[in-house]
């Protein structure tokens, strides 16, 4: 608890800093947009209606899925520039996330410049004329003075909605307090995600105070009121920049992490190996799973572990069954040959899609295998978010006819509690997953073969697919990993007794591989 | 002050410093002294007035200052005021108030000089030049213009909205700072009290005579002046009126008024055009009017305060 609570302090600088960064350069860039567009919105009916339509539908799309889409948009330009003028640009991390939250930003500025421009008393907008102002100086001098404490209203919400919706920047690989958030989620580490939300809160009542300070020094035109508010806007962005400026960020090989525990643990042992090598290593965890394999073809991360039926199902839309060996060599060659990544080899375990039922559950219903599943129509099954959109649900619906079973869909780490409560009767799970073991479910049996095997396997991204030091730190986790090992690793990180954080469990892990493969 | 100094000459002298109260700081006794004696004055003068108006109108030159020919304006289907085929000479000097019921026209005209509204059809030559040749702006700019209610901009202080048109002409700030002290003087406000004051700190009186400050600002020859004093109780609207006639006066402005109150035109106006539905029903001074007016609408109109001035008479037993 207190360990928890520790090492989510001594993140705090890091994140914090890269969420002030981004939550502030959004609200500028929000700014810097959307007032010339209120003006000219307020100005023509023409645009203002159209403009303020399409920013409202923008804010209905969920945060989460706005961010999402901002990668593949920027990689698709990113190999256009490439293309055409030979530059390209990281698409991962701090631009598409940047990108997402401006547009976040827009619709309360915008629409309560347009409201207040257009709620201006028309004697004053008159005298301005009359007084002999040009349209720019009524504008300037009248208009938007006017207009000012609305405006700055709409800043502030914006202030809010941004700094909040900044942690769900996570996933694109952006560091944010949302990784307190995310983590937390994984590792069921409740502290982590009750620090996050609280230092996101705390910022944004921050900076919507110090906003709100701005705005009354401004009605009441108190320059020492605005002043101070000024120098504790500056003094915050000045402090969120400090954490940087010590340790500048040298970009150093980048070692990736989808969003779960084994993928934490995996990247916490690879990172500590290079750094062995004398490699400067950062992490990029909490990547979509299919971000990640972009992102390595990108180089906006180096290396990372996939998992062989999922490159093949999702990167290369292949649904037939050539057979575990078959299938790791053409993936080897296809993805030398597509992205220039090299797959440096299968860990020692496998990590795959099982459907589980509690033990006293099946045995009462007479289940063993999946065939048996289809005799009990009253059946629900829970899944991830992405299983039932995945081909191998497809596959194994056809197999055992099961495609009109009724579905849940649960945050992973809510599975195992909904098969437990009762809520499902069975969950689709990890192999490698310690839980499995620990609450003593039982694994389906699949005799049809409709689940392809899940090697986890190490990827390295072009930059470094010639560099030896590189490839030789890793080279000697291929093999020495096997099942049992990664199931008690990721034990260790999910139990509720006696949890240990990823990095502990990452150490531990190559205590143990260093015993079982002395060299 | 050649308003004041003229009436020393004129047979009924006294009536014509209605605004005898000063008009701030009195007290309760002698704020009802001065709307007793006000009555009284302004009962004598309406009665009285038509023996002395020709007298007054030294000013006028003659020469033709604004004239506005055959003009017309639509607003179709909006229910704002029109004008259709209106002719009107403005003369050098001259105060004229334009006087309507609300909807004649009046405000459509007044703005028609300086351009707030453009005509559909017809021209305004201003010493002979067509406006619609100019540019609005600096047009503008050279033309006072008193809105109803003010028009005071409400994020600037006093100084700020009197600084207006001489910081858009840019002026130096000595000499900005100095006019606006000179201002101040001339609509009898006290600079270092109101200066930095916000219009909303003002009351209605305060606040016309600072929309007079302003629109006077860079000495223009023009003053436009929209129902000026329409928002204000009878007490400051008499002091007001009074001090704009006489800064009319001593500025040698050629000033033109709209207002919907006779009374108010009757005091004020060296000629008057009487306006109804968009068209101009009758010009004349006040003496003309009475005597031969044009109608029955305008010998009503006229009419009005001469009744109620004689009723206040009865009542006061003069």
């Amino acid at each position: 608890m207190n360990q928890s609570f520790r090492e989510a302090w001594a993140l705090l600088p890091d994140y914090l800093s890269q969420h002030v960064i981004l939550s502030v350069s959004a609200l500028i860039l929000g700014v810097a947009i959307s007032v010339p567009l209120g003006i000219v919105a307020a100005r023509s009916k023409g645009i203002g209606a159209p403009v303020l339509g399409l920013v409202s539908v923008i804010q209905t799309i969920p945060g989460l899925a706005l961010l999402a889409l901002f990668y593949p948009l920027l990689l698709a330009l990113s190999s256009l520039t490439r293309d055409l003028f030979g530059v390209s640009f990281r698409a991962l991390g701090f631009l598409p996330a940047l990108l997402a939250l401006t547009l976040y930003a827009m619709l309360p500025i915008l629409r309560n410049l347009v409201t207040a421009l257009n709620g201006l008393d028309p004697a004053i907008l008159m005298a301005a004329k009359g007084v002999g102002m040009t349209p720019r100086q009524s504008l300037y001098k009248v208009e938007l003075p006017l207009a000012a404490p609305q405006l700055l209203a709409g800043i502030r919400t914006a202030t809010v909605w941004v700094v909040g919706i900044t942690t769900l920047s996570t996933p694109i690989g952006q560091t944010s307090l949302g990784n307190y958030i995310f983590t937390g989620l994984q590792t069921e580490n409740w502290i982590f995600v009750l620090f996050g939300c609280v230092a996101a809160a705390a910022l944004a009542m921050v900076l919507d105070f110090l906003l709100a300070v701005a705005g009354a020094a401004l009605s009441a035109g108190s320059r020492p009121r605005l002043a101070l508010a000024g120098i504790g806007l500056i003094v915050l962005i000045a402090a969120a920049l400090v954490p940087g400026l010590i340790h500048p960020s040298v970009r150093g090989v980048v070692i990736g992490a989808k969003n779960f525990d084994e993928q934490y643990i995996l990247a916490d042992v690879m990172a500590d190996r290079l750094r062995q090598a004398g490699f400067a290593v950062n992490q990029k965890i909490d990547l979509g799973s299919t971000v990640a394999l972009r992102a390595l073809a990108a180089s906006d991360i180096d290396a990372y572990v996939d998992y062989s039926g999922t490159l093949w199902g999702d990167a290369m839309h292949r649904t037939d069954m050539p057979g575990r060996q078959a299938m790791l060599k053409q993936l080897k060659s296809w993805l030398a040959q597509r992205d220039g990544v090299t797959l440096v080899g299968s860990l020692g375990f496998e990590n795959a899609y099982v459907f589980a039922m509690r033990a006293d559950r099946a045995k009462a219903l007479h289940i063993r295998s999946l065939t048996d599943i289809a005799a009990h129509p009253e059946l629900v099954i829970g899944g991830d978010f992405e299983i039932f959109s995945r081909p191998e649900w497809r596959r194994v619906a056809a197999a055992y006819g099961l495609s009109t079973m009724r579905r849940r869909q649960y945050q992973p780490d809510f599975l195992y509690r909904a098969v437990m409560s009762g809520d499902a009767d069975l969950v689709s799970a990890f192999s490698s997953d310690g839980r499995i073991a620990r609450y003593g479910l039982t694994i389906l049996d699949d005799p049809k073969g409709a689940l392809p095997p899940y090697d986890a396997v190490l990827l390295v991204g072009p930059a470094h697919a010639h560099d030896k030091r590189f490839l030789e730190s890793l080279r000697p986790l291929v093999g020495a990993i096997p099942l049992s090992l990664m199931q008690q690793a990721n034990l260790m990180v999910d139990r509720d007794q006696d949890k240990r954080t990823p990095g502990q469990t990452a150490q531990w892990l190559e205590a143990r591989i260093a015993q079982d493969h002395p060299q | 002050m050649g308003f004041h100094k003229k009436l020393a000459s004129v047979p009924i002298p006294k009536f014509a410093r209605f605004d005898i109260g000063l008009p701030t700081n009195f007290g309760i006794e002698g704020h009802w002294q001065f709307i007793d004696s006000s009555v009284v004055l302004v009962s004598k003068f309406a009665l009285n007035l038509i023996s002395m108006a020709d007298e007054l109108r030294n000013h006028d030159t003659g020469i033709p200052l604004i004239e506005i020919r055959d003009v017309s304006k639509a607003y179709p289907g909006s229910g704002k005021e029109g004008v259709s085929g209106l002719t009107l000479t403005i003369r050098q000097g001259e105060f004229l108030v334009l006087i309507g019921p609300s909807g004649s026209g009046k405000t459509t005209t007044l703005n028609m000089i300086n351009r707030l509204v453009e005509p559909d059809r017809g021209t305004i030559r201003i010493e002979g030049r067509n406006v619609a040749e100019t540019d609005p702006v600096q047009l503008r700019r050279g033309i006072g213009y008193v809105f109803q209610e003010a028009g005071l901009f409400p994020h600037m202080t006093v100084a700020e909205n009197i600084a207006v048109t001489p910081r858009l002409l840019g002026w130096d700030e000595a000499r900005i700072q100095a006019r606006i002290d000179e201002l101040l003087a001339l609509v009898r406000l006290d600079s270092a009290t109101f200066r930095e004051r916000r219009p909303q700190g003002l009351s209605g009186g305060q606040r016309q005579r600072v929309a007079l400050a302003r629109a006077l600002a860079v000495r223009p020859h023009i003053l436009l002046l929209d129902e000026p004093f329409g928002a204000l109780d009878p007490v400051t609207r008499e002091a007001v009126a009074a001090d704009v006639r006489d800064i009319h006066q001593s500025l040698g402005l050629t000033t033109m008024m709209v207002t919907h109150d006779m009374t108010e035109a009757l005091l004020l106006a060296d000629r008057i055009a009487v306006m109804r539905e968009g068209t101009l029903v009758q010009t004349g001074t006040a003496r003309e009017l009475v005597n031969h007016p044009a109608d029955s609408f305008v010998a009503q109109l006229i009419e009005t305060p001469r009744r109620r001035a004689q009723a206040l008479a009865k009542t006061l037993a003069l």
